[in-house]
């Protein structure tokens, strides 16, 4: 949808909205998930409403609910929401007895809106944003890139240059043998089989995703588990290649890459670990890499 | 009759076709003024038939993509997005090169207008915002117009509905339409149709060309311009969307391998002097690229072949140490500095005149090479050209190979993950020949929801629409077939949306032969 209807400058009203009905003026914000364009739409918010963004997210990486997020995870409000499109449109949410909940209304809004809606939530004071959110996102997100720009700049190895901006571990190289992929309730579920090559020749990767990839097995056993990162990478050019860009025969390297501290908490695990996705088993760090 | 010609940088190639058999054959350098090629091509291959046996002539020309490099006879256009309230932080041409975009060229504005997903209007159109636009661009003396409606590949009818306010204000002013350019994903769609507007006066100038020479040899032949995707159009057309004719080089010389081969489904091999050209075909069509194609620094989302294009040719220059084959050629200097040619520089087609191995017999054979040298090199092209074929095969299935142009004797004999190797005959034309094959297609692309309707439904209508496109423009019904099909789920959307790419081609329906 994004690429058809590009962003306009409705966030900022989505803001001015929120600041209305609660009185009070916004002194910054923050992102919600530092995935696709949601991690810089805070920056089209901040920017006509000239305040600064706080450097940091409530996802540390993409998530398909919202309800996934940190700010609600460790206690903060998710009313009052606010819903706007570029016509005009504002729908508030002042109350929902879940996250979940204000995520269905939401969805159901942003289709009559026309599939892209802007949503400003989570008013919280600094002290909740700094305990919270996870931290220093934003600026990581800027490194990474500019590690993939530098390497096709230079025509280094990107994926080396990855890992140097974001400490992890090359699991798997290979291409795309086998894809099924279904749309229901608005969620792309789906596995996608890939064939070693390389160093990892003989070997077959597997990953399960629900929009975001969930877990890795290398030979039927797993290798990498949500919220730790699981990433597709293109790798010749070193973009990123998601869910709805998948294809066959396409040649990847797979990064896990180990989930900020806050994800990994008991209280944070019960929601974005394995049992959060539907799976029977529990969450185990199996990267043994430090993590901030 | 008819005759294929395709206008490279280097060579002009040309082939008569008869009842789809080469009855001549002529490869020429190409000429600072292309005229003189084309001229000299088209008497060389008639030379014993009578004129009015030759029904059509199909050219392929680089001539728009050197104007546009150049940016030589470009026309001032206006832009209009379709757009109402939405999409306004990121204005049109906001990623072009800087040299063009501040080149005074462009008025451009966003209006009223614009839809859904799902076909309803952002806002309506608005007449007398239209109209007012066109005053300016009568001040201003604008010689071409671009416009882009979101969602207008949804449906067509504002972006109709704009073009016939203008054409009212304006009279007869060449007007690009976004949905019949390019595809989902609007800035990319805007920068096509944008491209396709200011390429109108080096079309026209091209173009008329051509049917100039035509005329001049007195002969009463249709013309057709072979597009990016392995079809052709009509003078008419070519000039309505010159964007589709830009780059059609690679995609005949796939189309033209495909039919002297008789393989439908392989891997070209296209090795020139300077670079080898590979591509997957697929039922004798090339397979497109699924990532962006950017033109001169322009980024559209174009149908195009998906060619590798790697530094290896009959040109390429022979290192003193390993890795021996460098990514330099020495280009057209190969007939007077390479060794074979009394030069004093080596490069890979020595190696092959050196054993014999070569299709040619070249004016100095009194040179040695040495036996390790000869065996490193051959093993260094092995390795390349198995890594670039490996690259752009879709399975890991062995697949043909079939292999092309004036360095295709510098082919190892055996590659591998490729179980045949065919050199056709007139492989070294094998780019006219692909003119020559040219045919017409229809393309369909939608977003639909699958909660109204069943999957069969949506693809039949996909497939109807696609069809239709094709006839609609020359295609002979009976022949067309659907050759790509493609569902991508729209993910978040609760109505589990889709979107269906459908293409058909068929053979041009009036007399060809």
């Amino acid at each position: 949808m994004g690429v058809e209807k590009v962003r306009g400058a409705e966030s900022g009203r989505a803001l001015k909205e929120l600041e209305n009905y609660l009185g009070k003026k916004a002194t910054a914000v923050i992102s919600g998930e530092i995935g696709g364009s949601n991690s810089l739409e805070p920056l089209i918010a901040a920017g006509e409403n000239n305040i600064p963004v706080v450097d940091g997210d409530g996802m540390g990486r993409a998530f398909p609910e919202i309800h996934m997020k940190t700010f609600f995870i460790y206690g903060v409000s998710w009313t009052p929401a606010v819903v706007c499109d570029e016509k005009g449109n504002t729908a508030l949410f002042t109350d929902a007895i879940s996250a979940h909940w204000l995520e269905k209304m939401a969805r159901a809004v942003t289709i009559q809106m026309g599939c892209a809606a802007v949503f400003a939530t989570a008013p919280m004071t600094g002290i909740q944003v700094k305990e919270t959110a996870i931290h220093g996102t934003l600026s990581l997100a800027k490194e990474v890139g500019k590690a993939v720009q530098k390497s096709q700049k230079n025509k280094q190895n990107p994926i080396e240059n990855i890992l140097k901006a974001y400490p992890g571990k090359l699991l798997f190289e290979g291409k795309i043998t086998d894809l099924s992929r279904t749309t229901t309730d608005g969620f792309a579920r789906g596995y996608v089989t890939i064939n070693g090559s390389g160093n990892f020749s003989e070997n077959e990767l597997k990953i399960e995703f629900q929009n975001e990839n969930l877990i890795a097995y290398i030979n039927d056993k797993i290798e990498c588990m949500v919220p730790d990162l699981i990433c597709i990478i293109d790798t010749e050019t070193g973009e990123p290649i998601t869910t709805e860009l998948l294809r066959y025969g396409f040649r990847v390297s797979i990064l896990a890459l180990p989930a900020p501290k806050n994800l990994c908490t008991k209280k944070a695990l019960e929601v974005v670990g394995p049992k959060g996705f539907g799976y029977d088993f529990e969450y185990e760090n199996l990267l043994k890499i430090p993590r901030k | 009759m008819r005759i294929g010609i395709d206008v490279g940088g280097t060579n002009t190639d040309s082939v008569l076709i008869n009842n789809n058999k080469i009855e001549s054959s002529f490869k020429t350098n190409t000429s600072e003024d292309i005229s003189d090629s084309v001229k000299l091509s088209i008497s060389k291959v008639i030379q014993n038939q009578a004129k009015e046996k030759i029904n059509s002539i199909i050219i392929g020309t680089t001539h728009l993509i050197n104007d546009l490099l150049e940016r030589k006879n470009l026309s001032k256009t206006g832009v209009i997005r379709l757009c109402g309230p939405a999409t306004k932080l990121l204005k049109p041409l906001c990623d072009w090169p800087d040299d063009i975009k501040k080149s005074n060229n462009f008025i451009a504005n966003f209006t009223d207008g614009g839809l859904e997903f799902d076909g309803r209007e952002i806002s309506a159109v608005n007449k007398s915002e239209i109209q007012k636009l066109c005053e300016i661009y009568k001040k201003e003396q604008v010689e071409s117009i671009a416009i882009t409606g979101i969602f207008a590949s949804v449906n067509p009818y504002q972006e109709l509905e704009v073009k016939n306010i203008i054409l009212n204000e304006m009279g007869e002013i060449p007007v690009s339409m976004s949905h019949q350019i390019g595809r989902i994903g609007l800035l990319e769609r805007e920068n096509a149709t944008i491209l396709n507007a200011m390429l109108s006066n080096s079309a026209k100038k091209t173009f008329a060309n051509l049917t100039k020479i035509i005329s001049d040899l007195n002969l009463k032949s249709k013309i057709y311009i072979t597009q990016n995707d392995g079809t052709m159009a009509s003078i008419d057309d070519a000039l309505n969307y010159p964007i589709f004719s830009l780059s059609s080089g690679p995609t005949n010389s796939m189309r033209g391998a495909a039919f002297l081969s008789g393989i439908k489904d392989g891997i070209v091999i296209d090795i020139g002097g300077t670079s080898t050209d590979i591509g997957m075909l697929i039922n004798s069509f090339p397979k497109e690229s699924s990532i962006a194609v950017e033109f001169s620094g322009i980024r559209t989302n174009f149908r195009m072949a998906d060619v590798l294009s790697i530094p290896l040719g009959g040109g390429s220059i022979i290192n003193q140490k390993t890795p021996y084959v460098s990514n330099q050629s020495l280009g057209n200097r190969i007939t007077t500095d390479s060794l074979s040619f009394n030069g004093t520089i080596t490069t890979i087609t020595d190696i092959y005149t050196n054993q014999n191995k070569a299709n040619f017999i070249p004016p100095n054979q009194n040179f040695k090479l040495s036996s390790d040298v000869i065996k490193s090199v051959e093993n260094e092209i092995y390795s390349k050209i198995s890594i670039a074929v490996d690259r752009m095969k879709t399975d890991s299935k062995n697949i043909k190979a079939i292999v092309v142009g004036g360095g295709s004797f510098i082919i190892p004999k055996k590659l591998d993950g490729v179980d045949l190797i065919k050199f056709p005959e007139f492989g070294e034309v094998a780019n006219a020949i692909g003119s020559s094959m040219a045919q017409i297609s229809g393309y369909s692309e939608k977003v639909f929801s699958t909660t109204d309707l069943s999957r069969n439904e949506i693809i039949e209508i996909s497939k109807n629409e696609a069809i239709e496109n094709a006839i609609k423009k020359g295609a002979e019904k009976k022949s067309i077939e659907i050759i790509d099909l493609e569902e991508i789920p729209l993910s978040y959307l609760p109505s589990n949306a889709v979107t269906i790419k459908t293409r058909a081609i068929g053979n041009i329906s009036n007399e060809f032969n």
